[in-house]
């Protein structure tokens, strides 16, 4: 297993790079438009006004680059393509590693990508609390990160259980545009339907934070421990249901590639 | 008792427009078997079968005594497969390969393969794609010997190669069946390449075995018989394989040399040696009933 990780890897070298390089700028972004709100421009805005801009950049700055990094493992859906192309595949068949194996690589290959991407979230979440100072350490802060890291994991691990599905869908048709065709149809009406829910949400959580933040701290905070407590119970089963249905996706996506690739349809 | 490095028996695969119909050989352990026939004849098809990459519809294979799907992964330690095309990205080098296979073989051997690539001036960080056609075949053979396997699988491993690389190839060869515990099974349609250097020889056409055997006793029991067209009405047709008709006369492949010599030497008869492409070539004009 250890070599052929080692391939996966080797094979995106470049594009990996490119987006650490992406993920590196959108960084130097956030720290720089963090500095601001600060001790910057941006600190002299009006209560309401500042508060818009720190929520859309914490969202943005925090998340983004945690999107762009998990969103790499679409490179393993096109490395399966090519091997096939490449006659890696034929060759494959020839060593002593078996099929389980083999997908277990291009797995733990995007689970590595996923925890990297969630370390980017962590060393953000680090970075802007340093730069902001004490302030950042009040409770409602606490809560709101952990929302946002809850975010973060729900959106890699909701990534990679597409990516797992799209490995079989690429072993299936071995080709790139019917791989995306039929990805995008499964997934992306899925994608689409999430995000607007996620985004809707927010939305309504922002403009409701900044009703109360508008009349002072106390409510705010008051609002915040209310919603916590509000979907404590809920969070729970919402949760379990999520972790089932992308556990279903990934495993499913899984046998299935395994069914596929011991048919030996090369 | 001499043991096979490779038992197949009554293998059949059938594929829309083309089956393997009941294909047997051994291949003898210390050996090289050369796996001759025109293009579309069986042999990629009859090599992916051992290697289990297509599923066979029947029939058995053993590799070492052993079943080739039951005990794949223990075999394929112990096996390598050379195709006619380098399995590697462009983008790759030498170096990117021995650790990607030090990471699948249990028993590579790193300093093998680097000797190796000394030997065929394969630098260590070029680029795949900046090989010559020669240099990547030898690329791939050298990440196929340097794992300690026994038996080496060849599926037109030297077609477009030129002479001189091919020549060399062969005597990589030779050195890796001196010790008589490694064994080649080599597919090609360059039947010089295996006159030279195979020991024995299984010629396959439209997905039938024709013939297999010893390579000298095959060259030595078979003849090119070759006399003018009035005289070749006397000759029985049961002594001949098949015949290619001439204005100058008529050139025909026995297959009992010493026999076909005493009953028709003379009266303008002659017998020439027969090279293993003139055995394909008539062996397969009477398969094909030309």
């Amino acid at each position: 297993m250890r070599g052929l990780l080692y391939r996966e890897f080797i094979l995106n070298k470049k594009t990996l790079l490119l987006n650490l390089c992406f993920v590196a700028l959108l960084e130097i972004l956030g720290i720089l438009i963090r500095l601001s709100l600060v001790c910057g421009n941006l600190a002299k805005l009006g209560r309401a006004d500042f508060y818009q801009t720190e929520q859309s950049t914490y969202y943005i700055f925090l998340i983004l680059p945690v999107f762009l990094m998990a969103a790499s493992m679409n490179l393993a859906m096109r490395n399966t393509v090519s091997d096939y192309s490449c006659k890696w595949v034929l060759f494959q068949y020839t060593t002593p590693v078996d099929e389980s194996t083999w997908l277990l690589t291009k797995l733990l290959k995007n689970m590595i990508l996923g925890m990297a991407a969630l370390c980017i979230f962590a060393v953000n979440s680090l970075l802007f609390r340093l730069i902001a100072g004490r302030q950042f350490f009040d409770t409602h802060k606490e809560i709101f990160s952990k929302k946002a890291f809850t975010a973060c994991v729900m959106i890699v691990c909701f990534i990679f259980a597409m990516y797992s599905f799209s490995l079989y869908l690429s072993i299936k048709y071995k080709n790139v545009n019917a791989v995306t065709f039929r990805f995008a149809a499964v997934f992306g009406i899925l994608s689409i339907a999430l995000n607007m829910y996620l985004f809707h949400a927010l939305e309504q959580f922002r403009l409701k934070s900044l009703a109360l933040a508008e009349r002072n701290d106390a409510g705010a905070m008051s609002f915040y421990i209310y919603m916590t407590d509000k979907f404590k119970g809920h969070t729970i089963l919402l949760g379990s249901i999520f972790a089932a249905i992308i556990c279903l996706i990934t495993i499913s996506g899984y046998l299935l590639a395994v069914r596929e690739l011991k048919r030996r349809n090369v | 008792m001499e043991s096979n490095a490779l038992s197949i028996q009554n293998l059949c695969k059938t594929y829309d427009g083309f089956s393997l119909k009941n294909v047997s050989f051994d291949v003898p352990q210390g050996s090289i078997m050369g796996f001759i026939g025109q293009n579309g004849a069986g042999k990629t098809t009859t090599i992916k079968a051992i290697l289990n990459i297509i599923k066979k519809d029947s029939g058995s294979i053993e590799i070492f005594g052993l079943d080739h799907i039951n005990e794949e992964k223990k075999i394929k330690e112990n096996i390598a497969a050379v195709f006619d095309e380098i399995p590697f990205p462009e983008d790759f080098h030498a170096k990117n390969i021995n650790k990607i296979m030090r990471g699948i073989y249990r028993q590579w051997n790193e300093t093998t393969f680097y000797e190796y690539l000394k030997r065929f001036g394969i630098p260590e960080k070029k680029k795949i794609s900046k090989l010559s056609k020669g240099m990547k075949m030898k690329l791939q053979i050298a990440t196929a010997l340097s794992h300690n396997a026994k038996f080496l699988i060849m599926d037109e491993a030297t077609t477009g190669l030129d002479p001189v690389v091919r020549n060399e190839i062969l005597d990589i060869f030779f050195d890796y069946i001196q010790d008589e515990e490694h064994t080649i099974l080599m597919s090609s349609h360059i039947t010089s390449d295996l006159e030279r250097i195979a020991d024995s020889i299984t010629l396959i056409d439209n997905g039938e075995i024709l013939l297999s055997g010893y390579k000298d006793d095959l060259l030595e029991q078979h003849a090119i018989l070759k006399c003018p067209k009035n005289t070749y009405k006397m000759i029985d047709k049961q002594d001949i394989i098949s015949e290619k008709i001439t204005d100058f006369g008529v050139e025909a492949l026995v297959n009992d040399k010493k026999s076909c010599t005493k009953k028709y030497q003379g009266n303008g008869v002659i017998f020439d040696s027969a090279s293993l492409e003139d055995i394909m070539l008539f062996y397969v004009k009477r398969s094909n009933g030309l």
